[in-house]
């Protein structure tokens, strides 16, 4: 039960610093990190498909609500959480997905790392490519992919250092 | 309906996921009008995708019907072919292999009718593919005459008024011999003599250039029969042929290269073989005895 209320308080920083830092960042165009992703991510390892499921429909489309984007977070993020389970079997060599209500760290998942970066650029591809609908104009489309991309991981990275230590102490 | 169930629960998540998606795409779809351009245009390059695969693969299936149509439009157009052909031969009235044959049309520069020995100059020489040898047809197609000499630019043909110039015809009746000559005088009569008293001559038989004839192609109209008289021995008819090539009016003429012509020549100027090389060298035999 700790747990959980500390990985809801996790969830809540995260949608905060999304909605009110992130989403209003005017550093660059260029940059637009989706930090909320993390939320997917750092999801507790036995969740079923249809909560996943649900979790990344609800955080789509809460993210849409709160940036005033019709349906294009869920169209990014619902994939993410479907596809969670291959993602962590096939790239992060985890096939124990179902062993326990653990969430995700880099004590647990061989090769966390990768896991992470994939799912991050997946979900950036995903919002990205739907959000230009086009290849016109491809430089500007793909430097705002990777600045993105590379912001949204080094932010990820952090919650991650800062949260993982308090959400797998046993 | 079990099974119906047992399925759905299998596939619930998927399905939940798929269902989920296409809700989004539709209702981002909707948020602004790039998105909706956008993704109508992406629509219908996967919807004509989609078509133009199940074109082809139909297409693929209807190729044996497609097979049937175009043998059809093959034999239709045969069948065109062959009459433009028969139109062809027809009007030059030579019943000849057009493939065997090749033609240069060309103009009368100069035409004597008068001579004894005439000539018939054309606007075609070497340079336009003509060689001595060639058969020279009026327009429509009855023979005028034989080249004989050829420059650059121009070429010389021994005219069919021409009293050196002996043609092997047959009559195209009953395809009885005899020789075409000019006698000389009479511009539209020829000579045809020599043909077998046997043969069946009538007024206005057609006079044709015989299959290896070394001057015109096979079948090559001459003339008319317009009168014939046995000679003084009674052995062979001597014919007054009625020319078809209206000679004093040439103006478009067609040079014809008969491509078997050289080999009839080549063996016609071999010398001949002895009259004895088919007998026994008795001489020899009678050494060989002794």
């Amino acid at each position: 039960m700790k747990k959980e209320s500390q990985y809801i308080l996790f969830v809540v920083v995260v949608l905060l610093s999304q909605i009110l830092l992130f989403n209003n960042l005017t550093i660059s165009v260029f940059l637009a990190p989706l930090a909320y992703i993390v939320c997917i991510i750092m999801m507790p390892l036995g969740t079923s498909p249809l909560k996943m499921l649900i979790a990344g429909l609800l955080l789509g489309i809460a993210m849409d609500i709160t940036m005033g984007i019709g349906g294009l977070n869920v169209i990014a993020t619902l994939p993410i959480a479907y596809f969670r389970r291959p993602i962590l079997h096939f790239v992060a060599s985890f096939s124990d997905v179902d062993s326990d209500g653990e969430v995700p760290t880099v004590r647990r998942i061989p090769r966390f790392y990768y896991y992470v970066v994939v799912m991050v650029v997946l979900h950036s591809l995903i919002f990205f490519g739907f959000e230009h609908l086009t290849t016109a104009n491809f430089g500007f489309l793909a430097l705002r992919f990777l600045c993105s991309t590379a912001s949204t991981l080094a932010i990820v990275y952090f919650f991650i250092a800062i949260f993982t230590p308090k959400l797998s102490a046993r | 309906m079990h099974k119906l169930i047992y399925f759905l629960k299998k596939v619930y998540v998927p399905l939940i996921f798929i269902v989920a998606e296409i809700a989004a795409i539709f209702v981002y779809a909707g948020s602004t009008p790039y998105s909706q351009a956008k993704l109508v245009g992406l629509s219908h390059y996967a919807f004509g995708w989609v078509e133009s695969l199940f074109t082809e693969v139909n297409g693929y299936f209807s190729l044996r019907k497609d097979n049937i149509v175009l043998t059809e439009r093959i034999a239709e157009l045969e069948n065109t072919i062959n009459a433009y052909k028969s139109q062809v031969e027809d009007s030059f009235e030579i019943g000849i292999d057009l493939q065997s044959h090749q033609y240069i049309a060309c103009r009368v520069v100069s035409n004597s009718i008068n001579k004894s020995r005439n000539y018939i100059v054309v606007n075609k020489g070497l340079s336009d593919g003509v060689r001595i040898g060639m058969s020279l047809l009026s327009a429509e197609g009855y023979a005028v005459g034989c080249i004989t000499n050829c420059s650059q630019n121009y070429s010389i043909a021994t005219s069919v008024l021409n009293t050196a110039l002996r043609v092997s015809a047959r009559l195209s009746s009953d395809r009885s011999m005899g020789l075409v000559s000019w006698a000389g005088g009479d511009s539209r009569r020829l000579v045809f003599s020599d043909v077998s008293k046997y043969a069946n001559i009538k007024e206005g038989d057609i006079v044709e250039a015989i299959d290896f004839s070394e001057y015109f192609p096979s079948g090559t109209i001459i003339g008319t029969i317009e009168s014939a008289t046995l000679n003084e021995e009674q052995t062979m008819y001597n014919c007054t042929l009625r020319l078809s090539a209206d000679m004093s009016r040439l103006s478009n003429v067609i040079l014809v290269d008969g491509r078997d012509i050289d080999q009839v020549r080549l063996l016609k100027s071999e010398p001949e073989l002895p009259a004895n090389h088919l007998q026994e060298p008795i001489v020899e035999q009678e050494q060989s005895e002794e």
